[in-house]
């Protein structure tokens, strides 16, 4: 599953790199920085690709799953930090 | 569903003005800030006397659960109409991004307003994408600003991108009304 949910992160930074036409996105990966000074997403972008993302899990997983809560969005260590910590923090929300 | 209010500075209490400064005066507030400056209490209270009768301003601040969260603003608006917005490190990305779509939205439907600009600092990159995601263009930039414009059709654009349609979906849990 967990390989599953890496796929889906990355196929929708692939689709924002587009809408961006930030480049640096097509070779995303596990260490890609989602937010912070080293990512390239300004808040704007981070919620529409979270937002992006749920919409990709309910389709995969047949599950409505919300993300983008108070809860994720304002916690101190950010599971959005890069892709692998994202991985992990929805995978736990499906297990 | 969380609901916020947008009050304007004039109808704060003395207890939420104190809160609003206190987050104004923060480092990585005015960091991002035109003036870097510190304010005094006595300077802000004295500031927002006049803009009781001033139509030319709009200052709101943003309130949750009667907790000041930050400010947002409108001024310059019988001339060149610029917006300006500070917000607590607490707030989550979601409020930080359907605040802005919020409050344009509002300033375009509501003021005869055409183009909407922002002045922000050329090391605030991050505003700077955040603003181009709204719809702003690069308009000018010195070594200290850089000067964005949005016209009211290209915020409908924007609006429509895929970008801004996904988190316009939010706003169905989260409620923003003005308080004037």
């Amino acid at each position: 599953m967990q390989i599953k949910i890496e796929k889906i992160i990355v196929e929708a930074l692939v689709e924002l790199s587009d809408e961006l036409e930030d480049e640096s996105l097509l070779k995303a990966s596990k260490e890609t920085r989602l937010y912070g000074a080293s990512s390239s997403l300004d808040s704007l972008a981070l919620v529409s690709l979270i937002a992006d993302i749920e919409d990709r899990i309910s389709e995969e997983f047949e599950i409505d799953i919300v993300i983008a809560d108070e809860k994720a969005m304002s916690a101190k260590t950010s599971p959005f930090r890069d892709v692998e910590s994202l991985t992990n923090y929805i995978n736990e929300q499906l297990s | 569903m969380h609901k916020f209010i947008l009050k304007e500075y004039s109808l704060l209490s003395d207890t939420q003005h104190s809160q609003l400064l206190e987050i104004r005066n923060m480092d990585y507030v005015r960091a991002q800030s035109l003036s870097h400056s510190i304010i005094s209490i006595d300077e802000h209270l004295k500031w927002v006397k006049g803009l009781q009768h001033d139509s030319n301003r709009l200052f709101l601040a943003l309130i949750k659960d009667e907790k000041i969260l930050g400010g947002i603003n409108l001024f310059n608006i019988d001339e060149r109409a610029k917006w300006g917005i500070f917000l607590a490190e607490s707030n989550s990305l979601i409020v930080k991004s359907l605040l802005p779509i919020f409050f344009i939205d509002f300033i375009f439907k509501n003021y005869s307003i055409n183009r909407l600009y922002a002045d922000i600092r050329v090391e605030n990159t991050n505003a700077i994408s955040y603003n181009k995601n709204l719809g702003f263009q690069l308009l000018h930039q010195d070594s200290e600003l850089v000067l964005m414009g949005l016209e009211k059709e290209k915020f409908l654009d924007a609006k429509s991108s895929k970008i801004l349609s996904r988190i316009i979906k939010k706003f169905a849990l989260y409620n923003f009304s003005i308080e004037r």
